[in-house]
Protein backbone atom coordinates (compact mmCIF):
# COMPACT_ATOMS: atom_id res chain seq x y z
CA UNK A 1 0.00 0.00 0.00
CA UNK A 2 1.41 3.22 -0.93
CA UNK A 3 2.37 5.91 2.05
CA UNK A 4 -0.35 8.49 2.47
CA UNK A 5 0.54 11.76 1.26
CA UNK A 6 2.00 13.33 4.32
CA UNK A 7 1.63 16.39 2.35
CA UNK A 8 -1.46 16.95 1.77
CA UNK A 9 -2.76 14.85 4.09
CA UNK A 10 -2.42 17.64 7.42
CA UNK A 11 -4.22 20.27 5.20
CA UNK A 12 -6.37 17.41 3.74
CA UNK A 13 -7.76 16.18 7.06
CA UNK A 14 -8.46 19.84 7.96
CA UNK A 15 -10.37 20.77 5.20
CA UNK A 16 -13.20 17.85 5.85
CA UNK A 17 -12.94 17.79 9.74
CA UNK A 18 -14.36 20.54 12.02
CA UNK A 19 -18.31 21.43 11.72
CA UNK A 20 -21.43 19.03 12.20
CA UNK A 21 -19.49 15.63 10.04
CA UNK A 22 -18.99 14.85 6.68
CA UNK A 23 -20.78 13.54 3.31
CA UNK A 24 -18.99 10.81 1.63
CA UNK A 25 -20.09 10.47 -2.27
CA UNK A 26 -18.23 7.41 -3.39
CA UNK A 27 -18.76 7.41 -7.05
CA UNK A 28 -17.08 5.11 -10.00
CA UNK A 29 -14.47 6.98 -10.97
CA UNK A 30 -14.26 9.18 -13.94
CA UNK A 31 -13.34 7.33 -17.55
CA UNK B 1 -22.98 14.96 -7.88
CA UNK B 2 -24.09 17.67 -9.84
CA UNK B 3 -26.80 18.00 -7.71
CA UNK B 4 -24.61 17.47 -4.65
CA UNK B 5 -22.55 20.56 -5.77
CA UNK B 6 -25.20 22.81 -6.68
CA UNK B 7 -26.72 22.47 -2.82
CA UNK B 8 -22.74 22.79 -1.35
CA UNK B 9 -23.33 25.61 0.25
CA UNK B 10 -26.72 24.50 1.85
CA UNK B 11 -24.91 21.64 3.29
CA UNK B 12 -22.09 23.96 4.43
CA UNK B 13 -25.04 26.02 6.57
CA UNK B 14 -26.31 22.98 8.54
CA UNK B 15 -22.52 22.17 9.26
CA UNK B 16 -21.58 19.39 6.49
CA UNK B 17 -18.77 19.01 4.13
CA UNK B 18 -18.58 16.93 0.93
CA UNK B 19 -16.28 15.10 -0.17
CA UNK B 20 -16.23 12.55 -3.36
CA UNK B 21 -13.98 9.16 -3.22
CA UNK B 22 -13.52 7.01 -6.41
CA UNK B 23 -10.41 4.79 -6.95
CA UNK B 24 -9.21 7.19 -9.55
CA UNK B 25 -5.82 8.74 -9.10
CA UNK B 26 -5.46 12.40 -8.26
CA UNK B 27 -4.50 13.68 -11.62
CA UNK B 28 -7.48 11.90 -12.77
CA UNK B 29 -9.91 13.31 -10.19
CA UNK B 30 -8.75 16.69 -10.33
CA UNK B 31 -9.61 17.15 -14.03
CA UNK B 32 -12.98 15.70 -13.40
CA UNK B 33 -13.34 18.24 -10.73
CA UNK B 34 -12.30 21.19 -12.74
CA UNK B 35 -14.40 19.79 -15.66
CA UNK B 36 -17.41 19.80 -13.37
CA UNK B 37 -16.36 23.08 -11.24
CA UNK B 38 -16.78 20.77 -7.90
CA UNK B 39 -16.66 22.78 -4.82
CA UNK B 40 -15.38 20.39 -3.23
CA UNK B 41 -12.51 17.66 -2.74
CA UNK B 42 -12.34 14.24 -4.63
CA UNK B 43 -10.05 12.01 -2.79
CA UNK B 44 -8.52 9.02 -4.19
CA UNK B 45 -8.37 5.72 -2.52
CA UNK B 46 -6.38 4.42 -5.65
CA UNK B 47 -5.17 1.13 -3.13
CA UNK B 48 -9.15 0.72 -2.71
CA UNK B 49 -8.61 0.32 0.83
CA UNK B 50 -11.47 2.43 2.25
CA UNK B 51 -13.71 1.06 -0.98
CA UNK B 52 -13.32 -2.10 0.05
CA UNK B 53 -13.73 -1.55 3.70
CA UNK B 54 -17.12 -0.23 3.43
CA UNK B 55 -18.05 -2.52 1.10
CA UNK B 56 -18.87 -0.40 -2.14
CA UNK B 57 -16.17 -2.23 -4.40
CA UNK B 58 -16.98 -2.89 -7.66
CA UNK B 59 -14.71 -5.23 -8.80
CA UNK B 60 -15.89 -6.48 -12.21
CA UNK B 61 -14.81 -3.05 -13.69
CA UNK B 62 -11.44 -1.17 -14.80
CA UNK B 63 -9.71 -2.86 -12.17
CA UNK B 64 -12.28 -2.61 -9.35
CA UNK B 65 -14.15 0.63 -8.73
CA UNK B 66 -16.10 2.12 -6.36
CA UNK B 67 -19.84 1.42 -6.78
CA UNK B 68 -21.88 4.46 -6.49
CA UNK B 69 -23.03 5.19 -2.42
CA UNK B 70 -23.66 7.96 -0.45
CA UNK B 71 -22.54 8.10 3.74
CA UNK B 72 -22.48 10.51 5.98
CA UNK B 73 -20.17 10.49 8.99
CA UNK B 74 -20.88 13.38 11.84
CA UNK B 75 -18.72 14.91 14.18
CA UNK B 76 -19.07 12.16 17.28
CA UNK B 77 -17.75 9.23 14.60
CA UNK B 78 -21.29 7.74 13.90
CA UNK B 79 -22.57 7.08 10.66
CA UNK B 80 -25.54 8.95 10.43
CA UNK B 81 -26.66 7.38 6.95
CA UNK B 82 -25.21 5.18 4.74
CA UNK B 83 -26.84 4.13 0.93
CA UNK B 84 -25.39 2.08 -1.36
CA UNK B 85 -26.32 2.57 -5.16
CA UNK B 86 -26.47 0.20 -8.38
CA UNK B 87 -25.33 2.00 -11.71
CA UNK B 88 -25.80 5.55 -10.79
CA UNK B 89 -26.44 7.62 -7.46
CA UNK B 90 -30.47 8.20 -6.78
CA UNK B 91 -29.84 9.88 -3.37
CA UNK B 92 -31.47 13.08 -3.74
CA UNK B 93 -29.36 16.16 -1.75
CA UNK B 94 -32.77 17.85 -1.13
CA UNK B 95 -33.88 14.15 0.59
CA UNK B 96 -30.23 13.96 2.72
CA UNK B 97 -30.60 17.46 3.05
CA UNK B 98 -33.95 17.46 5.52
CA UNK B 99 -32.46 14.46 7.07
CA UNK B 100 -29.43 16.70 8.21
CA UNK B 101 -32.00 19.60 8.76
CA UNK B 102 -33.68 17.58 11.06
CA UNK B 103 -30.89 15.18 13.04
CA UNK B 104 -30.19 16.17 16.49
CA UNK B 105 -26.62 18.50 16.90
CA UNK B 106 -23.84 15.88 17.28
CA UNK B 107 -20.94 16.46 20.13
CA UNK B 108 -18.13 17.93 18.70
CA UNK B 109 -15.87 14.85 19.69
CA UNK B 110 -13.90 14.58 16.15
CA UNK B 111 -13.97 11.74 14.05
CA UNK B 112 -12.94 8.23 15.49
CA UNK B 113 -9.50 6.92 15.02
CA UNK B 114 -10.20 4.37 12.80
CA UNK B 115 -11.77 7.06 10.18
CA UNK B 116 -9.00 9.44 10.28
CA UNK B 117 -6.47 6.67 9.27
CA UNK B 118 -8.71 5.80 6.46
CA UNK B 119 -8.61 9.70 5.75
CA UNK B 120 -4.72 9.88 5.98
CA UNK B 121 -4.82 7.21 3.33
CA UNK B 122 -6.75 8.88 0.45
CA UNK B 123 -4.76 11.19 -1.34
CA UNK B 124 -6.43 14.46 -2.63
CA UNK B 125 -7.06 15.83 -6.38
CA UNK B 126 -4.13 18.15 -7.13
Amino acid sequence: MDAPDHRGAPRGLADLTGGRGLVLLFYRGAW
Amino acid sequence: MAEFAERADEFARLGYKLAGVSADPPERAARLRNELALPFPLLSDTERRMIQAWDVYNPRERGGIAQPATAVVTAAGELAWFEREGMARRVKAEALLAFLAGADAPQARGFGPRFRDFLRALRFAR
